[in-house]
């Protein structure tokens, strides 16, 4: 369970305050797959760094009750002098992972070959988003967060990344943000839609579709 | 596997299965059993122990990893700096008072400074130099303070250890007469280092133009801490205002610590430990005001 407990987020612009969130509580049952619907600057993606703790409300309070992922596919979160099997000894280490497992899990879900031992400065930007996702699978989170469905790295490492992205649903909640009702349809259980700094829940999936579809 | 819940920095530990379950696992409703208080802090210090110990491990790889020479270096700046001033003070015809020769006064001034200035400035860019680390919400900026303290104690006194025995190799009476309040000497210039740097790293997240009024203090505190005289030296009238340096008073301490025939006479445990009470007061009034900063919140 995440609870939003009266969140407001602003950012300062040119032409004075942006408001992402107002005032919003909410509970997030991490156990469903949510879809966030949400128009480009909505704040959409904002919501989701706020939610796995990257970054702070103005005013209110989030409370994670559940293993939160970071946002899937984040490449932001490595030492770029260190290697991905030193990057994943550190974050194994602070997740309370094995070790030995999720670096075996990850060197062959990325196949980065000879540069699993070389400095994540040295790695393709293609190379650095298998290791996370690959990461993000190994860490066998709760509750997942994915902003947007991008797929990753090659054809064959695409089939490979969705059958195990199947799997995730399978095994744990997420939460999607999308500005596209087909991918919030095809994924996601209950439905969101942030605007105008309020976030409405749906307990009907296409409740929140026609909501969403119906602002103008 | 089990699923057990927890908040951010309550510990969770799960066992990774090799292959996936051969058959997709019905989403259950998790329940999440609300941990007593008590319980609650149990866990988070775990959690804290546990992350520490991570980034201690990953400094050490980061820090010294890359370059070999990193342990060598450590061992070397030191050493040029003593060697060098003790070339001077022999060409200036200056001898050493109360028994102890110039290197060792300066042995033990020079490793009560670098720990504190070295402790100091790593906790200063503590946040700045791991800023990938706040997408994970267990680890907090203090955490990395604390590593890069201990980090920097466990090495200085490797250092010292190294010094000592170098110095002894070559003739000198380097021997400490009470290794335990040398020791408590060089706790209490790390806790300061790193008090004072945290408090400082936290302003200059707020303002970063900041940085030139701590190189210039830096120098300041430097020039009168002791380390290239003793105070015993010093006219009674200047002594006074370099009294007001809490670390002349540390340096004083960890020589009368040192050397047997040395008294510290100026060295006050009370001052510095006011100090220290004041410097762990500013830390936490800044990491308040600069934990939320950091993550972009704006009021």
């Amino acid at each position: 369970m995440i609870t939003l407990d009266g969140v407001s987020k602003s950012y300062r612009t040119a032409n004075g305050y942006r408001v992402i969130l107002n005032d919003v509580s909410i509970l997030l049952p991490t156990d469903r797959h949510i879809g966030v619907l949400g128009r480009n600057g909505a704040g959409k993606s904002t919501l989701l760094r706020m939610i796995s703790g990257e970054e702070e409300p103005d005013t209110g309070k989030i409370t994670r009750r559940a293993r939160v992922s970071w946002p899937l596919g984040f490449t932001g979160g490595f030492h770029p002098a260190l290697t991905a099997r030193e990057n994943l000894r550190f974050i194994s280490r602070i997740y309370n992972s094995d070790i030995e497992e999720v670096t075996a899990f990850v060197d062959d879900f990325a196949e980065l070959g000879d540069y699993f031992d070389m400095p994540i400065s040295t790695l393709s930007s293609g190379m650095r988003a298998r290791l996370a996702f690959g990461l993000s699978l190994a860490m066998r989170f709760d509750f997942y967060l994915i902003d947007e469905i991008v797929s990753v790295g090659d054809y064959w490492f695409r089939a490979k990344a969705q059958a195990e992205f199947d799997r995730i649903r399978n095994e744990s909640g997420m939460l999607l943000v999308s500005h596209s009702p087909a991918t919030i349809r095809k994924f996601c259980d209950t439905g969101l839609v942030l605007r105008n700094g309020r976030l409405v829940m749906f307990d009907a999936l296409e409740d929140a579709i026609d909501f969403y579809l119906d602002d103008d | 596997m089990v699923l057990v819940a927890g908040y951010d920095r309550l510990g969770i530990s799960m066992r990774l299965p090799m292959r996936p379950d051969p058959q997709p696992r019905p989403l259950v409703s998790r329940g999440v059993p609300v941990p007593s208080p008590l319980g609650e802090l149990l866990q988070g210090l775990a959690v804290q122990r546990r992350v520490i110990v991570a980034i201690v491990l990953r400094e050490v790889r980061t820090r010294f990893g890359q370059y070999h020479l990193g342990y060598l270096w450590a061992v070397i700046v030191p050493l040029l700096f003593i060697m060098t001033l003790a070339f001077v003070y022999a060409a200036l015809g200056r001898r050493a008072a109360h028994g102890a020769s110039v290197e060792l006064l300066l042995l033990s001034g020079m490793m009560a400074w670098l720990t504190f200035t070295d402790t100091q400035n790593q906790a200063s860019r503590a946040y700045q130099t791991n800023r990938q680390l706040v997408v994970y919400p267990m680890v907090s900026v203090v955490d990395i303070v604390i590593a890069r303290a201990l980090l920097e104690l466990g090495t200085k006194l490797a250092v010292m250890t190294i010094l000592i025995t170098l110095f002894w190799a070559a003739g000198y009476d380097v021997g400490i007469a009470d290794p335990l309040g040398v020791a408590a000497a060089m706790l209490t210039v790390t806790y300061l280092g790193a008090m004072l740097g945290h408090t400082i790293g936290c302003v200059l997240v707020i303002a970063p133009s900041f940085l030139f009024i701590v190189a210039t203090s830096r120098r300041i505190l430097f020039f009168t801490s002791g380390v290239l005289f003793l105070l015993s030296d010093v006219p009674a009238e200047w002594r006074t205002y370099v009294l007001y340096n809490p670390l002349a008073h540390v340096i004083d301490l960890t020589r009368g610590a040192w050397i047997e025939s040395y008294s510290a006479p100026y060295g006050d445990v009370v001052y510095v430990a006011g100090w220290a009470v004041g410097l762990t007061a500013t830390a936490a009034v800044g990491e308040l005001v600069a934990r939320r900063r950091r993550l972009g919140a704006n009021r």
